[in-house]
């Protein structure tokens, strides 16, 4: 409703003019309070509608035991900032002893948050808890951590969808005083307990993750996040702060389900990894320790080594001689990342923005996976300016006052593979390799002199988190783009009509882990290749055409006449249009949703590539 | 602070949280005349008065501050004493 200017002040002007994501947000920013959270949302909504293709959906099912409506425009409005649009639904407020979670049976549910409060789910436990028993108590806490898996798990079985258990809050008083602590059957002490059983009844892959509520609330305050008068007059015992950090939480773990939104940071060296200008003050005056003013660049170095060991790739992009920067990785006493921890490094004089493009051309990266940290608020706001896609952070100013590299959630996941803490080995493996191919003659001496080995097998419980992490990833060399969760990968593992297949590649350069995989239906006489995908790094070596093998082998032994390969074409995966067509298939046929090419049996199986060894590990389970 | 200022400013907290001009909010403004003022929404008024005033409602001030009048009412109150 717009009225007469004359009436309407500087306050309306500005709700009537804002028709953009960007122009919502910048008004919250300038006052991000409650009601103001309340407006934008309203807004950001009626936008989505208009536009829907501003936000990407995600419709939420919120398993909960407590009035928690009130987190709805935190929430929603830091998953738009995120670029995600949230549907929420609610379960009724007893979930655990009634159907009570069953409004969502026609909506396809993406994520469900578990989060139940201890005081309303086993009110005897807090309200008597010096009256019981220990073995009593300790009966209460093991139903209530049961009774919250197996919502869990039912739930995540039912919607197929990734869930969030949130844990237990400790609670603020314990009724035993002082002497709650003092033996490891207080209260606190169990409810720590539980928590712990919550953790290692989930599992960091299994689909079924922990948001560690307890120790967000402990971050903000457990004082803090209580409203007493909240639960007594609305059943609502949760503050505002309470509220907006849970919110956050929330948007990040949604995010971090679907893996890490970046892969590399790219950091500069001078008043970055240390204080000073090493072509200027020389490495003996360079600031960087334990104590003073070097302490911070010694903190950032021990982020970015955490960073690195979640999975994180690091790269070097410096204004310097390449001689001055490697001095100091090598030689300086109080360092912490060394050269070998570092994928890529362009130390030159050239432009930053080339540097970075060159860098992700290296590594094999878009540059939307690529962060940029440098001191230099010239060089970020060129980078910025020059490749738009590229997260430039001006340290130290963007994280201000007291803000960590974590605390941005760039580089957020559920949980860490092997291949994730060998990562950059692995990549400064691929460059000695890089070397090697511009030595060597042709592409199949090259590959000759490699002496890859691939070992391929049926996956087992030890393959999945990886095998899913794969599907989850990889865009490129992906044939058909299906991204099954755990719970399919397991289903299939053991069904009789279907067979998961991973690949392992090392050769002399390094092992590379298992960087493909491939899955089998049996539909009649035919079996299809469901999925077939293999990590960017080792595109075109051969190992396609294993996996393919493999799969054909044990289509062959499960009695089928005809293998079929399938293509789905996406964004991003054109580079394996012709693949099935190069190995020999016939076709292709159109389907529904792409093309499906065709190899008899009968035939035999495709050929291996003679470039590479290949062991068969367990081939029938 | 003036009675103006203390009106206008709740006027302003109700018309974002109710998604509102606030020229439409008057004395007439209630639970019963705003679509979508529900006890939820009841909730959210409260947490954003306090917000806005550095003020806390007890709970009998929280379940009636539920017309324009009333809560300029108890807002002047806390911010009197």
């Amino acid at each position: 409703m717009r009225t007469g200017d004359e009436v309407t002040g500087p306050r309306l002007l500005q709700t009537t003019t804002r028709e953009t994501v960007p122009e919502v947000l910048a008004w919250l920013d300038e006052s991000p309070t409650l009601s103001r959270f309340a407006r934008a949302c309203r807004q950001l909504d009626e936008l989505w509608e208009q536009q829907p293709d501003l936000f990407a959906t995600r419709n939420v099912l919120m398993i909960r035991n407590f009035t928690i409506e009130a987190l709805e425009p935190f929430l929603k409005v830091g998953a738009y900032r995120a670029g995600l649009g949230l549907k929420l639904f609610y379960s009724g407020y007893d979930p655990t002893t009634s159907a009570d979670v069953s409004s969502t049976d026609d909506v396809d549910v993406d994520i469900v948050l578990v989060i139940l409060r201890l005081e309303e789910l086993v009110p005897r436990l807090i309200a008597d808890f010096l009256n019981l028993p220990s073995s009593a108590a300790a009966d209460l806490t093991a139903d209530v951590v049961d009774r919250v898996l197996t919502l869990a798990q039912e739930a995540q079985r039912r919607h197929s969808a990734p869930t969030l258990v949130h844990n237990f809050v400790t609670p603020l008083k314990p009724p035993g005083g002082l002497s709650d602590s003092q033996t490891p059957h207080g209260l606190l002490n169990s409810v720590r307990r539980m928590n712990i059983d919550l953790a290692a009844g989930t599992d960091a892959f299994k689909s079924i993750h922990i948001l560690d509520t307890d120790h967000l609330f402990a971050q903000v305050g457990l004082q803090e996040c209580e409203d007493a008068r909240g639960a007594r007059v609305a059943g609502a015992p949760l503050s505002v702060a309470a509220l907006r950090a849970l919110a956050a939480a929330q948007v990040r773990h949604i995010q971090a389900v679907s893996g890490p939104a970046k892969k590399c940071l790219v950091v500069d060296c001078d008043n970055t990894l240390w204080g000073g200008v090493v072509g200027e003050d020389g490495i003996a005056r360079l600031v960087l320790g334990e104590s003073g003013a070097g302490r911070k660049h010694r903190n950032l170095q021990q982020d970015l080594v955490n960073l690195r060991r979640r999975g994180a790739v690091l790269a070097i992009c410096s204004k310097n001689e390449a001689a001055d920067v490697l001095d100091v990785l090598r030689t300086h006493p109080d360092i912490l990342l060394r050269e070998e921890d570092f994928a890529a490094m362009r130390i030159n004089w050239r432009d930053k923005a080339e540097n970075i493009v060159s860098i992700a051309e290296e590594l094999n990266l878009g540059l939307e996976h690529i962060v940029l940290l440098d001191d230099n608020p010239a060089e970020c706001d060129w980078v910025r300016t020059q490749l738009p896609e590229v997260h430039v952070i001006e340290w130290p100013r963007d994280l201000e006052p007291s803000l960590t590299l974590d605390d941005l959630g760039l580089f957020d996941t559920l949980g860490v593979t092997d291949e994730d803490r060998g990562r950059t080995k692995s990549y400064r493996a691929e460059t000695k390799r890089r070397a090697a191919r511009e030595k060597s003659g042709s592409l199949a001496d090259y590959l000759r002199s490699l002496n890859m080995v691939a070992t391929v097998g049926q996956a087992g419980p030890e393959h999945l988190p990886r095998v899913a992490q794969l599907i989850l990833r990889t865009n490129q060399f992906n044939l058909t783009t299906r991204r099954h969760d755990m719970t399919e990968l397991e289903s299939m593992m053991g069904a009789p009509d279907a067979a998961v297949v991973w690949l392992d590649l090392r050769d002399r350069f390094g092992a590379s882990g298992i960087v493909g995989c491939g899955i089998l239906r049996n539909q009649g006489d035919d079996a299809l290749i469901d999925t077939l995908l293999l990590s960017c790094r080792v595109i075109g070596r051969g190992a396609e055409a294993v996996l393919v093998h493999m799969l054909a082998k044990l289509a062959l032994e499960r009695g089928a006449a005809t293998l079929i390969g399938e293509y789905i074409p996406s964004k991003r995966n054109a580079l394996a249009v012709n693949f099935y067509r190069d190995l020999g298939f016939e076709g292709p046929e159109k389907s529904g949703v792409g093309l499906l090419w065709r190899w008899t049996l009968s035939r035999g199986l495709p050929s291996l590539p003679e470039s590479l060894e290949v062991i068969y590990q367990d081939a029938v389970r | 602070m003036s009675v103006d200022t203390v009106e206008e400013r709740v006027r302003a907290i109700l018309a974002d949280v109710f998604g509102l001009e606030p020229e439409a909010i008057g004395p007439e403004t209630s639970a019963e005349t705003v679509e979508g003022w529900d006890s939820l929404q009841q909730l959210t008024v409260v947490l954003a008065l306090e917000e806005e005033f550095d003020v806390s409602l007890d709970d009998e001030e929280a379940t009636t501050a539920v017309t324009l009048p009333s809560i300029v009412t108890i807002i002047r109150g806390h911010l009197e004493d």
